[in-house]
């Protein structure tokens, strides 16, 4: 099959790659950029737990070409601490106990991201209809909605 | 009042939490091994039918591919994917073979290939010729036990190789409902739910000179192992299990997977192979919950409400391989003993095969099926009676000293009446119990109670081992073998042992995961983590305390009994300046030049015998419309004794996240098999619902700690506990709202509405 070369912006660093025309961006980023934090589960939209951020919109990456990608910022649950420091909703998730199998937590937390640029001082219906994209089997939402709602508390 | 300690209590961020939250953590589905090759697996496309002949030669010769497997290239072995079969002196039934000349259910495994991509792997699936000589398929318990069924499994020629095995049994029942001034029951049918957790089945398998390295998903891993070595005819010494964190595991994880196959296909291609199941693949090849298809129940109560018999027969649908569904049913029996004092009860089992996914286990194993039925017909007798369903459980529940799950084990502690009273308050009980309701919209109240385990003590092999080494700066690392599902009980486990050497929580270094490094464990299953690896944790770290306090004594020329060990110092009794740190006896007997280093090494097997039940009530309000059937849950209160909670917010969220598998239980997660074929229809989850954000009702868990005198620190245990009772505290809500009783999970509005308009018409 035809490779094509892309150019993609993976957490603020330039990737130069040949990528197929029919490569999903999941792949690309597990399986050719070794990005250990992008999850999948259902491969067809239906579980949200294969978000990243795009030009810092939430995406499904089991959905998108990755060359519709090309040229663009992708934003995965790596990009978010700085060195040791973690991002103020990666450390409210840890000490809220928002994490237990973690499977769902890149995109929780990605897309919680996103919904905290868009509405910066959300209520819990707000964070309720903001992560409904997102499945998480394990904790019942109430930490994580409690989670986001510390964060957002601590950047104002 | 417990008494408050350091650490234990201590609401502890989980030492696990920062690689999963910035995606470090490793799951077998992100593994990425130099030369991994991808492996698919050939399913069959028919129910049930005789594999003839497999030629795969076309598919080997396909450029990509490394290896192609079936049954020509394994020993044919009788096995099982229950691993749990270990913990019965006996063995439970075990019925597979490895791509043997036998399918049984539409996607049982034929043969499997690894190639370099999915694509090519694909692609040589295609190329693999199979013939089948079909045979016919029975789908459901009533057609398997019809006079000319086919037979699924030679060695049982009815298909129920499981019929009515009376269990846990005692008193007269007979003359007990004849003494009974009520008698309610009927047939009851529960769903054979998806645990459906976040990460598909996934494993990958390397095996390099001799020997063989499989990382899984596994909550058993050393059970899991053992099994490997034997459907594979390895010796256990050259199979390792590691586990990377699962992407959950609410009992998926306690039977095998693609294990076996991915270990095949490594061994032939000579290169490390991964195994990722697709979502539906996942939901109709994976083993479900233990399927209890159906129950017959009746309890009897005399006049003034005293508890007079309680009469069961579970019947389990084990779809294709036993697995774990005779176990389910005989779980259910069991947790039906410990609630309420029964005067005599009588309890059987039967287990039938059909052609559909076989059972496994999940999350809340046999007490889902044992608490709807008994929640929901006990809450009818009552009212039969016209009593209040909180007082007579307040009145004629079991207690300390009364029978537990099985004829030797006695109560240890019981909070029911506490977490009842908490919760009535909380619900608002009296304003709203049992007020007449009118307009097309009703609410109602509904209570619930149980009592669980802590562990899978004193039926099954139940035991634990745990080793503390300590480094010259006197941290340690702590070397256990629980399941890495995301339960949060390594962090708990630290707790305990950082508790009792007086040391911080972070200075305990939680190593699992892994055969070849930790001691036998039984694994993540039977809600027993905290409780009993906890007690194994407690006795190394007294132990390692031990060791410590008699090095001290000898450097301070004191004896042990007049030391004490506080905030990680050991001091004389009688003089503070007398004193020494951990730290320093730590460094002296690693980096210490006086001929006598002996690193503190300290190691515990732990085989609890008591039996420390949980008790629990949920309570729920509950809003029905009565032209739709829709049922909204207004309210979710589960108030749970969990003796003492070492962090208690991990007790939390384990409470809160099976809240909603609970709530899914009784409304809406509805595994739909066809009729035709047996094959999961519900096969992705835009068919099967699990709740999303945006569907949680308001809900919360209040914990009850008044301690327990047999666990660590007082602990009972939590994993399983929080689902029991939305399913019967709901129907009973749904019957106090509108006045029907329902008998079929999951109660969907199509039921409920029915279930209306047949009471109006006075059906
Ligand atoms: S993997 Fe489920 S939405 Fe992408
Ligand atoms: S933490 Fe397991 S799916 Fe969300």
């Amino acid at each position: 099959m035809n490779r094509i070369p892309a150019t993609f912006y993976v957490n603020g660093v330039r990737r130069d790659l040949l990528v197929d025309a029919n490569a999903l961006l999941f792949e690309v980023l597990s399986d050719d950029l070794g990005v250990s934090g992008v999850h999948k589960n259902c491969d067809r939209g239906d579980c949200g737990v294969c978000t990243v951020l795009l030009d810092d919109e939430p995406v499904l990456s089991c959905l998108m070409l990755a060359l519709e990608a090309r040229d663009r910022q992708i934003t995965t649950i790596e990009g978010l601490a700085k060195g040791q420091k973690l991002h103020p909703l990666q450390r409210h998730f840890v000490e809220e106990g928002a994490i237990q199998c973690g499977y769902c937590t890149p995109a929780m937390i990605l897309t919680a991201k996103a919904l905290l640029n868009a509405c910066p001082h959300p209520s819990a219906e707000d964070v309720k209809e903001g992560l409904s994209g997102t499945l998480c089997r394990c904790t019942g939402y109430n930490k994580i909605i409690t989670a986001v709602l510390a964060a957002a508390k601590e950047s104002e | 009042m417990l008494e408050t300690l350091n650490v234990v209590g201590a609401r502890m961020p989980l030492p696990e939490a920062y690689e999963k939250a910035t995606g470090r953590a490793t799951y077998c589905s992100t593994m990425r091994l130099p030369g991994m090759l991808v492996g698919k697996v050939l399913r069959s496309p028919h129910p049930h039918a005789r594999v003839a002949k497999v030629d795969y030669s076309k598919a080997e010769s396909l450029p990509g591919v490394a290896a192609v497997v079936s049954g020509q290239d394994v020993k044919s072995k009788v096995y099982t994917k229950n691993v749990m079969t270990y913990q019965l002196p006996g063995g439970e039934i075990q019925d597979m073979t490895l791509f043997g000349d036998r399918v049984r259910y539409k996607g049982d495994e034929v043969a499997a290939v690894a190639a370099v991509d999915e694509p090519t792997a694909r692609r040589a699936l295609s190329l693999i010729e199979v013939e089948y000589e079909v045979l016919p398929a029975v789908f459901t318990v009533d057609d398997a036990i019809a006079e000319d069924a086919p037979v699924i499994h030679d060695f049982a020629p009815d298909n129920t190789p499981v019929s009515a095995v009376p269990t846990f049994c005692y008193g007269d029942a007979a003359k007990a409902f004849e003494e009974s001034a009520v008698v309610a029951g009927g047939w009851y049918t529960t769903s054979k739910q998806i645990q459906a957790g976040m990460e598909s089945a996934a494993c990958v398998a390397d095996y390099q000179h001799g020997k063989l390295t499989v990382w899984s998903q596994s909550q058993l891993p050393h059970m899991a192992k053992r099994m490997l070595a034997h459907v594979l005819d390895l010796p256990e010494a050259d199979v390792r299990v590691i586990q990377p964190y699962a992407g959950a595991g609410f009992g998926a994880g306690c039977d095998l997977n693609a294990e076996p196959i991915a270990a095949v296909l490594a061994m032939k291609a000579g290169a490390p192979v991964q195994v990722w199941y697709s979502r539906d693949e996942d939901f109709n090849n994976r083993l479900t919950r233990e399927h209890v298809a159906k129950v017959h129940m009746r309890v009897g109560l005399a006049a003034d409400g005293t508890p007079k018999a309680l009469e069961a027969h579970y019947w389990g649908d084990a779809g294709s391989y036993m697995c774990k569904t005779a176990s389910g049913c005989g779980v259910a029996l069991a947790s039906n003993i410990t609630p309420y004092e029964w005067e005599a009860m009588d309890q059987k089992l039967s287990a039938t095969y059909t052609n559909h996914v076989g059972g496994g286990a999940m999350r809340g194993f046999g007490g889902m099926q044992s608490s709807f039925v008994r929640e929901t017909i006990v809450d009818e007798a009552i009212a039969q009676l016209g009593m209040d369903p909180i007082e007579w459980r307040m009145k004629h529940h079991r207690n300390v000293g009364g029978l537990g799950w099985f004829p030797s084990a006695r109560i240890t502690s019981c909070a029911l009446e506490e977490c009842l009273t908490i919760g009535a308050e909380r619900i608002g009980w009296k304003e709203k119990w049992n007020k007449p309701q009118s307009g097309t919209k009703r609410r109602g109240v509904g209570v619930a109670c149980m009592a669980w385990l802590s562990g899978a003590q004193p039926m099954l092999l139940e035991h634990s081992n745990a080793t503390l080494k300590f480094n010259a700066d006197g941290s340690a690392t702590l070397l256990v073998s629980p399941g890495r599902v995301g339960q949060g009980v390594e962090g708990a486990l630290a707790q305990i042992a950082a508790e009792v050497l007086t040391i911080p929580y972070e200075r305990i270094n939680v190593i699992a995961g892994d055969t070849d490094i930790t001691g036998f464990d039984i694994g993540t299953h039977a809600s027993r983590g905290v409780y009993c690896i906890g007690k194994a944790v407690l006795a190394a770290a007294t132990e390692a305390k031990e060791q410590f306090l008699q090095r001290a004594a000898e450097k301070l020329g004191l004896s042990n009994d007049t030391l004490v060990l506080e905030d990680g110092v050991i001091s004389s009794t009688a003089d503070q300046n007398c004193f020494v740190t951990l730290e320093e006896i730590a460094l002296g007997l690693i980096y210490g030049f006086e001929h006598d280093c002996n690193q503190i090494v300290a190691h515990a097997t732990v085989e609890p015998e008591d039996f420390a039940p949980p008790w629990q009530a949920g309570f729920a309000e509950v809003e029905v419309d009565i032209e739709t059937g829709v049922v909204e849950v207004v309210k979710w209160i589960t108030v749970h004794d969990i003796g003492r909670a070492i962090n208690p917010s991990t007790v939390e969220g384990q409470l809160e996240g099976a809240t909603c598998q609970g709530m899914g239980f009784a409304l809406f997660e509805d595994p739909v098999i066809s009729l035709s074929d047996g094959y999961m229809l519900t096969d992705g989850f835009d068919k099967y619902k699990i709740m999303s954000s945006v569907d949680l009702p308001d809900h919360e868990a209040i914990l009850v700690e008044m301690g327990d005198p047999s666990g660590p620190f007082g602990a009972k245990s939590v994993g399983e506990a929080g689902l029991f009772l939305q399913a019967p505290a709901i129907a009973n809500a749904i019957y106090d709202a509108v006045g029907i009783r329902l008998r079929d999970l999951p109660m969907t509005p199509e039921r409920v509405l029915a279930a209306i308009q047949a009471k109006e018409a006075g059906v």
